[in-house]
């Protein structure tokens, strides 16, 4: 049994899929591949070159996979809203997160886009509270003129800190 | 920057100046910025001048700034401090024209009452401070100290000893000796300032509604020179933000006078008014103090006190340690062990009678309105103040033993954060170390006024009776593979591997059965309380208008059981509530948002 389902929700702009693949792949390239090569000499050291081979190779298609399916999975789940009172997200495959920032507890509002995002016009909105350093809550994936609008609503609706 | 300063129209003593050349014009500046802040004849100004400081708080944020703040968050940002070697003349220019063009949209005509000149710490402070400080570099060294005296054999001194001493001291008493020369502070235009570094220059600015609380520190040595210390503290910064590590009674009066005025009040409390008003809430005598040192002392502690002796004794005298562990029996090694236990729990008993000596809690206004104030030591007097409208969180921890004894600790939070031992940071809180259990409940409601029943009376809500299979499953699933790994590590065959990991995980259901009623919760309209703990019980209480946030998580085996786990959180901290089904969990997460 999850929580109500996102479907009533707002919902990302799919693009951010094959952001995520990239951002995935690109995560393959600079640290996994590495890991599982590094895993396929060890093991083809302990054992036969075959063994290694299969070990490594075996990894690195199963984090390949995973990446190319997970962001599919995660763009199904996720879900946004800026409600009467608050800001709701919510997200999660395996463990799920559906947050709930009142808005007039928001500090600050600021939209990014980092470079791989930038080819994919998409920008994310992070909101900070009073609470902490990091972001409460942080909605990936949004084309950046609606980045924006998000952004420039929820700072207008921003009230007292309550600290 | 010169060219934005006012046309030379003004007056005719500018226009003069400006013919006279820029050069003249900074010297004017100059000498007209040192007579407005009573910094004449000090020879280090220049040494301190304002860092550049761009009127951010008066103008909005930068155009090309992606960050927008909402309407009611003028905190001091990281961005307003700003390091700057940029040259002395042009700073005193820039400073000058953009503290008036900041002070004076954002605090109209009265408000300049409330403005001090700059101060900078008491002489005295230098002593103050630099022989606590030597001493704590020389306790942080101590390893490399007994390893250079001891290590090499020789144990007469030698001129090199010297070098090296001053080689580990010198650092730390250069920048103690800077801190005085360079910190300046001040309240202007509402706010308050402090500034200080040579190389690495801060300014901060601390807006006086921002401030979480406000402790006065008197070590021993400032105690003798009748200075005070003064730690302001404000919300979200992991250091204390304003630190004056030694001002004269006097001046630290001035100070939260100014400060207290700066927040649009009339200023009350002053330090010296040592004279509690209202009779105080709680006190703790010798017979508190030592119960507590004794519910206290830890047997890391004593196992600390066992590996520092015999470092020092391997250190000493190698051949007689060696003598001695051909001697060792067991009986000698329980004696032993007893004996360390006795010393910690001496020592932890005897470092709680010093530092919570004299512990008086009472009540106390604060500009803000009803407020707490302990004051606590023996030798380093402390004294917390905090406004009731800044607790974000009050809990009380029952430890076996002091649970036993019919006693608990209760820390009252606020959202700031200060520089605890060693300088790492810890959060800002009021600490009442003993607390007999049928006042716990009322020292709750002193905390939080809005609490109407008493957590120690009155029934929580259990766990979800589903969350008992759910924990079941989970220890089962991690405690299984841990004790087979641990029987077969064993190496004592298949039987003995096996009574491991069933005895494992007899001894992990036990836990989480007994963790498992162990918890409580329960919501009312204006507070949220929690329990939990199995030997060490924790009550955590919230008011729900300081809720920040609050997040319902689940993982897969919380799914498969229909539970989700309810976190919320206040500036400060975050708690989870005990686990719930999906339905209710989420009905709470939108109750609470009309909270407050």
């Amino acid at each position: 049994m999850g929580y109500h389902g996102p479907m009533e929700l707002r919902r990302l702009d799919p693009r951010v899929i094959w952001l995520w693949r990239a951002q995935a792949m690109s995560r393959m390239l600079f640290f996994w591949g590495p890991l599982c090569v590094g895993v396929g000499v060890l093991s083809s050291q302990a054992a036969d070159w075959r063994v290694g081979l299969l070990i490594g190779g075996s990894m690195a298609l199963m984090l390949l996979v995973l990446s190319l399916l997970w962001p599919a999975l995660d763009f199904d789940r996720f879900g946004f809203e800026v409600r009467e009172h608050d800001l709701l997200v919510q997200r999660g495959v395996l463990f799920r997160r559906r947050s709930s920032i009142p808005l007039r507890r928001i500090q600050h509002v600021d939209t990014h886009q980092g470079p791989i995002e930038r080819l994919f016009g998409l920008s994310t909105v992070a909101v900070y509270t009073a609470a902490g350093m990091s972001a409460d809550g942080s909605i990936p994936g949004l084309p950046t003129a609606e980045a924006e609008a998000i952004r420039d609503e929820l700072a207008r609706r921003g009230g007292d800190d309550g600290v | 920057m010169a060219s934005e300063r006012e046309p030379p129209d003004a007056d005719d003593e500018r226009t003069e100046v400006l013919r006279g050349g820029l050069l003249a014009e900074l010297e004017h500046e100059r000498t007209e910025f040192l007579r407005e802040n009573h910094l004449e004849g000090n020879g280090l100004l220049s040494l301190d001048t304002p860092t550049e400081e761009r009127p951010r708080h008066a103008a909005g944020p930068h155009p090309d700034d992606e960050t927008v703040m909402s309407p009611a968050a003028p905190r001091a940002r990281p961005e307003d401090i700003e390091p700057t070697v940029a040259a002395l003349s042009l700073d005193v220019l820039e400073a000058e024209t953009e503290e008036e063009a900041a002070a004076a949209p954002a605090e109209p005509a009265e408000a300049l009452a409330t403005d001090t000149p700059w101060r900078g710490l008491h002489p005295a402070s230098l002593l103050v401070n630099l022989i606590p400080r030597t001493f704590g570099i020389l306790l942080g060294y101590w390893p490399l100290l007994l390893a250079w005296l001891f290590g090499r054999g020789v144990t007469a001194p030698r001129p090199e000893d010297a070098l090296f001493l001053l080689f580990i001291l010198v650092p730390g008493i250069a920048s103690t000796v800077v801190h005085f020369f360079t910190l300046r502070y001040r309240v202007s235009g509402g706010r308050m300032e402090i500034r200080q570094g040579l190389l690495n220059r801060q300014a901060r600015t601390l807006a006086p509604d921002r401030i979480q609380n406000v402790s006065l520190v008197r070590n021993l040595f400032h105690r003798a020179s009748g200075l005070v210390e003064v730690r302001i503290e404000t919300a979200g910064d992991s250091s204390t933000e304003g630190l004056l590590s030694a001002l004269s009674i006097e001046d630290a009066e001035a100070l939260l006078t100014a400060l207290n005025a700066a927040r649009g009040e009339a200023a009350r409390a002053t330090p010296a008014a040592d004279a509690p008003t209202a009779a105080p809430i709680l006190t703790l005598g010798a017979p508190e103090l030592l119960a507590y040192g004794f519910t206290a002392g830890g047997l890391g502690l004593a196992i600390l006190l066992m590996a520092v002796g015999s470092e020092v004794l391997t250190v000493a005298r190698p051949d007689e340690v060696n003598d001695l562990a051909r001697q060792v029996s067991p009986t000698r090694l329980a004696g032993l062990g007893v004996l360390a236990i006795a010393a910690s729990w001496t020592f932890s008993a005897l470092r709680a009678l010093v530092r919570h000596h004299g512990f008086t809690l009472t009540r106390e206004p604060t500009p803000k309105g009803p407020g707490l104030r302990a004051v606590e030591g023996l030798f380093t007097r402390r004294e917390v103040k905090l406004s009731l409208d800044k607790v974000q969180l009050v809990s009380a921890m029952e430890p076996p033993l002091r649970r036993l004894m019919g006693f608990g600790t209760v820390s009252v939070e606020t959202a700031g954060f200060t520089a605890g031992e060693n300088g790492l940071p810890a959060a800002a809180e009021l600490v009442v170390p003993m607390v007999e259990q049928e006042r716990m409940g009322e020292l709750f409601a002193e905390a939080v006024p809005s609490l109407d029943l008493d957590p120690w009376s009155a029934p929580f809500n259990p766990a979800h009776p589903r969350a008992l299979r759910r924990a079941t499953v989970g220890t089962a699933l991690f405690a299984l593979p841990v004790g087979l790994t641990i029987g077969i590590a064993l190496g004592q065959g298949a039987v003995w591997a096996a009574v491991v990991t069933l005895s494992f995980l007899a001894l992990m259901l036990v836990r989480a059965v007994a963790r498992h009623r162990s918890l409580g919760w329960r919501v009312t309209p204006d507070v949220i309380l929690l329990r939990g703990g199995v030997l060490r019980r924790n009550t955590t209480l919230l008011a729900r208008k300081k809720l920040q946030s609050t997040h319902l998580t689940q993982g897969p085996l919380d799914r498969m059981h229909g539970l989700a786990h309810l976190t919320v959180t206040v500036a400060g901290s975050s708690v989870r509530l005990p686990p719930l089904s999906v339905d209710e969990a989420q009905a709470l997460q939108e109750e609470l948002l009309s909270g407050g």
